[in-house]
């Protein structure tokens, strides 16, 4: 609390109409309040002035995001929820199991579409994990094992897999096939964005991490538009948001405020975005990677 | 309201975009920057969205909009200063280095007409506030909310709001009015 003779809070206090008629009588009378009042309505004034609008684009995509979430939320939504002010830890708070009657189950499809590349991952590795140890067992012959991170010389087979040829601005992890990253669980948009550059930061100098089980998929030589749209083909809105922003730097997955999402970090280096999308192939995210 | 509240998608579309400019506003001034403006307007009506159905009026939908999007600032702003990298603000005036802003300063135009530089001053000045004190005196001035008002914001008493809009204003004051002394004036971190 400032000192109620303090020029600075009479002043402001005058200016918003607190005092009552003599207190504000006798502040006037006082040379330095009066003088700190013209100081304070100029700054009021400057306040006041409205800033520069926002990017009809970015506003476009905020007002997107939101009704993505609405909708998420439109079946989700708890008996007994919080108020005003609980409305950040409503967020947090909300539950990890789905409710009943929640999109979960009109997502199905999307389920069916992991337990498919599940089980298509699970037979490649498979088949890897057998020509690897074939490769083993014969003393005499290289290590061709495919997606080596550590291939040396930048000759990796990895590349001529992916078929794309290189691309420019990726990062040094490109030279690999693109692990799953698990970026766990988040309650917001900035935090998941926070996760990505953590985990791009890391891929910069380590091999990719593949996500639990061990699933891993070739992104490299990958355009953003091609990932983007490869899981959500029904959804032009991820297509034009990935179109023309160049490669995958990252693949990855997490629990979005509760909600299961992809994840990809797309772009050119020191240009990169964040875009996850949920289970209905809404996209949810669309932001720039933290510096 | 009720329509968003009961599920109704173009009611809360029209609901957000009716609002959108206010809040937009408010963030722009209390993050100082456009992207990070951009980022935490979005997580607010991110927010606002997930939690309509929760609101339960006791608070005017304004207050309670404003509440969120202060929040999702505040954080954004916690954010950007743990992060190595400048954030470089489009709009400094100040001839001070507000570590709030990443330390990155241009001088203003010196072609620019009084109003714009009025407004790139106080944007560099705003930065160089305290959070608490910013976003005090951001509240009442930009969004006209009265100290009650802003007491439910930013979850203070009224008293607090007082005195952090008056010491927030005699700094800014201070600032616009001999921005060279910046350095000297108290620490912007809260």
């Amino acid at each position: 609390m400032t000192d109620p003779r303090d020029p600075d809070d009479l002043a402001s206090a005058l200016l918003d109409g607190l005092l009552s008629d003599d207190d504000a009588a006798a502040a006037r009378r006082d040379p330095a309040v009066a003088a700190r009042l013209a100081e304070l309505a100029a700054v009021r004034d400057a306040v006041r002035q409205p800033p520069r609008g926002a990017d009809p684009a970015a506003r476009e995509r905020g007002l997107a995001a939101a009704l993505a979430a609405y909708d998420a939320a439109d079946e989700a939504d708890q008996p007994g929820g919080a108020g005003v002010s609980s409305m950040r830890g409503g967020r947090a708070a909300r539950p990890a199991a789905p409710h009943p009657d929640t999109p979960w189950r009109r997502h199905g499809s999307a389920h069916r579409r992991w337990l498919t590349a599940a089980a298509i991952v699970l037979v490649v590795v498979g088949v890897g994990i057998l020509a690897r140890n074939w490769d083993t067992g014969n003393a005499d012959e290289m290590s061709t094992a495919r997606g080596d991170s550590s291939s040396e010389g930048g000759e990796s087979n990895a590349a001529a897999e992916a078929g794309g040829g290189a691309d420019e601005s990726a990062r040094p992890g490109d030279g690999t096939q693109l692990a799953i990253v698990d970026l766990g669980d988040v309650d917001s948009a900035a935090a998941l964005a926070e996760r990505a550059r953590v985990a791009v930061a890391g891929k910069s100098s380590d091999a990719p991490s593949a996500a639990p089980g061990g699933e891993a998929e070739s992104g490299q030589g990958q355009s953003a538009a091609d990932a983007v749209t490869a899981a959500c083909t029904d959804d032009a809105q991820a297509e034009r948001l990935a179109a023309g922003t160049g490669g995958v730097v990252l693949r990855g997955r997490a629990s979005l405020d509760g909600q299961p999402v992809d994840v990809w970090v797309v772009g050119a280096s020191g240009d990169e975005r964040v875009v996850a999308v949920d289970a209905s192939c809404a996209v949810v995210v669309d932001r720039s990677l933290p510096g | 309201m009720a329509a968003a509240q009961a599920g109704d998608r173009e009611a809360l579309e029209a609901l957000l975009r009716r609002h959108h400019d206010r809040l937009w506003a408010l963030c722009r001034r209390l993050t100082g920057n456009h992207a990070d403006a951009e980022d935490a307007l979005q997580d607010a009506l991110i927010a606002i969205a997930r939690g309509i159905r929760r609101y339960d009026g006791r608070a005017a939908f304004t207050t309670w909009s404003y509440r969120v999007a202060t929040n999702a600032c505040l954080d954004e702003l916690r954010r950007r200063r743990r992060r190595p990298v400048a954030d470089v603000p489009e709009t400094v005036g100040v001839g001070a280095s507000p570590e709030g802003m990443g330390g990155a300063v241009a001088a203003p135009p010196a072609t620019a007409v009084d109003g714009v530089a009025d407004r790139l001053d106080i944007d560099a000045a705003l930065a160089l506030l305290p959070h608490e004190f910013r976003a005090a005196v951001v509240l009442r001035d930009l969004c006209d909310l009265d100290y009650a008002e802003i007491g439910r914001v930013l979850g203070i008493p009224p008293g607090t709001v007082r005195s952090r809009i008056a010491r927030g204003r005699g700094q800014l004051a201070d600032l616009l009015g001999n921005p060279t002394d910046a350095p000297d004036r108290p620490s912007t971190r809260p």
